[in-house]
């Protein structure tokens, strides 16, 4: 996290170099605020650095109450899986056929094991929810699917 | 007796029936969502905020009370019976609360603290009621320098008090700001932060923001950690009253927890876990019973309970009178405020008088409706927590994109939503609190103009900011907050010496 926090400082930096300097002169610029604010998170994220290096940054990993049960990396990779088929196939395939790979990746995270139970659920939870949200709010999520021409 | 009639006028708004029944799928929603693990209020509201552009204000703002007010009330269901509590606020609920349900008493503890819920968040309404108007004469006097010095008052007690490292929490504080200032500088015109994105021009989606930070965060976490949904529901025998020995012990507590939930709750820190602790301790130290605590004492339920929704109630107050938000769902609310080009702040009460005394009015029935949902039909609730967490989380994760994506139609929000999924789950496994990075993404633009705008005024003396009395003792405040723990930490060691 320490080191996560220090690239995302050196991040914010270069973005603040790269504001342009507005055309009118003013007491406080565009970049005064975020220059402020990189220098205090710079010092900051310095200080949790030195925490995590001296050993003392909590990490739920070592909490006996919070600590991870076996098989961590399969159930995260799971979900990220679900996340990720979700960006990949709503182009593809429409929302519909996203959500519910989605859904049954995020189950199996979850350590469910009944396939055809969070297929099904999925798709009569995943119709309802765009139906609900894109016929009666009007909120537009586009066609159910792009493979079947009628939804 | 100005408050009164303005009072009443809300009532006849909030009781047409089109604002009451938004008030009663708020009062609904918030219960589901207070009681199922792994959402609460500010998601739910969050996930909503795509709707403002269909439904009227008043009818929004109603349902969004209703859902923030439910959520406290679904909360205790969930720490009673289960020993998990959803929201830091019931934390201290479950500690007395799921002793009383083991020992086949969670009937009483239920019931106390739907009834404390009920008594305190109308008691703390009716402060509201008669407070916020007054704290609005003083805002009125406000200049940008107060404003500015009020908004880094409250941010510094939102990231450095609560929360158990200040470090952590001005880091996530900052963070915020940061994020908050994405997009086009207004008063320059300059993109900042935007990485090249023509997206980001317009700032970060706040409801991505939130909604990653809040349910794909927590989704990544609690996969990874692999406990969800293994804890044991506990069952409810017999009737969801009390009897005449509880009424005695409950009463009181009730009382004194609406006392210190309704201040603290309204103070720039906020939030409701001081206020629900205070009030454990205080009980732990008057009852007749000593004994019972730590096995299931009823005035440990009562107090909190009673505590935790006055201080929802006092959490409105900065948000309504001042425009600032002292915890991540009152950020929410004010995001909303926004996207309807409404203005929270002093003038608030004279520009949209009409929708500020419907919503308080509202409180005052939502407090009622979620007496009537909470106790005779406990059950159906308890049901809920039956659902398998492998759907319940897949449901969360499917409802949350569905938002995201259909408020913009975009799939770089999508995007911007996992990636704020990625950075709640760093934070939720590192202890980083999550509030402060909300709160400070709304405000940090609105600090950012009152400090702006103060220059001008002072053509360009950054002195003003603590020349001009009450934004000076604002400031000394915030520093006070910042450096009293190593003044303590360090009288404390001279006191106890070298040796």
């Amino acid at each position: 996290m320490a080191g996560a926090l220090i690239a995302g400082v050196a991040l914010a930096a270069w973005q603040v170099l790269l504001i342009p300097e507005p055309p009118v002169a003013a007491d406080v610029g565009p970049q005064t605020m975020p220059a402020a604010l990189v220098v205090l998170l710079g010092v900051l994220a310095s200080a949790y650095l030195y925490q995590a290096l001296t050993g003392r940054a909590s990490d739920a990993t070592h909490d006996s109450d919070e600590s991870p049960l076996p098989g961590r990396h399969a159930r995260f990779l799971n979900l990220v899986a679900g996340l990720a088929a979700m960006l990949l196939l709503t182009p593809l395939a429409g929302i519909g056929p996203a959500c519910v790979a989605a859904f049954v990746l995020v189950a199996r995270a979850f350590d469910s094991r009944r396939l055809l139970r969070d297929l099904l659920v999925g798709l009569v939870f995943v119709f309802v929810i765009w139906y609900v949200f894109d016929r009666l709010l009007g909120v537009q999520l586009g066609p159910f699917t792009s493979l079947l021409p009628r939804f | 007796m100005e408050a009164f009639q303005a009072l009443m006028g809300g009532f006849s708004a909030a009781l047409e029936p089109s604002i009451l029944l938004y008030g009663f799928l708020g009062c609904l929603l918030g219960t589901v969502v207070g009681v199922l693990p792994g959402i609460g209020p500010a998601l739910t509201i969050a996930l909503l905020l795509p709707l403002t552009y269909k439904v009227p204000a008043a009818a929004m703002f109603v349902m969004f009370a209703g859902v923030y007010y439910g959520a406290m009330y679904g909360g205790s269901t969930t720490s009673i019976l289960i020993n998990t509590p959803g929201e830091s606020a019931t934390v201290v609920t479950a500690l007395e609360g799921y002793k009383m349900a083991r020992r086949g008493r969670a009937g009483a503890a239920l019931a106390t603290a739907a009834i404390g819920s009920f008594v305190a968040g109308t008691i703390a309404t009716i402060a509201l009621t008669f407070v916020a108007p007054v704290v609005v004469e003083a805002a009125l006097k406000f200049g940008p320098a107060e404003y500015f010095s009020l908004m880094l008052l409250s941010l510094v007690a939102v990231s450095a008090v609560l929360g158990d490292s200040m470090l952590r929490g001005l880091i996530a504080l900052t963070l915020g700001l940061l994020v908050g200032l994405t997009g086009i500088d207004l008063q320059s015109g300059q993109p900042r932060f935007t990485f090249g994105a023509a997206e980001l021009l317009d700032g970060v989606e706040f409801t991505a923001a939130a909604v990653g930070l809040f349910a794909v965060g927590e989704a990544l976490f609690l996969a990874w950690q692999g406990r969800a949904g293994k804890a044991e529901v506990l069952k409810v025998r017999g009737r969801v009253w009390l009897t005449k020995e509880d009424w005695k012990r409950s009463w009181k507590p009730w009382l004194r927890g609406a006392a210190f939930g309704f201040p603290i709750g309204a103070m720039p820190a906020g939030g409701a876990e001081l206020p629900t602790l205070l009030s454990y301790y205080t009980e732990r130290k008057l009852t007749r019973h000593p004994e019972e605590f730590g096995h299931g004492a009823i005035e440990g339920v009562a107090g909190p309970e009673a505590a935790n929704n006055a201080s929802a109630a006092g959490v409105l107050m900065p948000l309504l009178t001042l425009g600032i938000p002292t915890s991540a769902t009152a950020a929410v609310i004010l995001s909303a405020f926004e996207s309807y080009g409404i203005q929270p702040g002093p003038m608030l009460f004279t520009q949209q008088s009409g929708l500020v005394w419907t919503l308080i009015a509202s409180l005052y029935i939502g407090n009622l409706i979620l007496l009537l949902l909470n106790l005779p039909l406990v059950g159906i609730w308890v049901r809920l927590l039956s659902i398998p967490a492998p759907l319940l989380y897949a449901g969360i994760i499917v409802i949350s994109t569905v938002g995201v994506y259909g408020a913009g139609n975009s799939l770089f929000d999508v995007g911007l939503l996992y990636a704020f999924g990625a950075l709640g789950y760093g934070m939720r496994r590192f202890g980083f609190p999550v509030a402060p990075l909300v709160v400070g993404l709304i405000l940090g633009p609105m600090m950012e103009q009152s400090m702006r705008q103060a220059l001008t005024i002072s053509q360009g003396q950054w002195s003003a900011f603590i020349t001009r009395p009450l934004s000076g003792t604002l400031i000394a405040i915030a520093l006070l907050l910042l450096l009293a723990p190593a003044l303590s930490a360090w009288l404390r060691r001279r006191k106890t010496g070298p040796g």
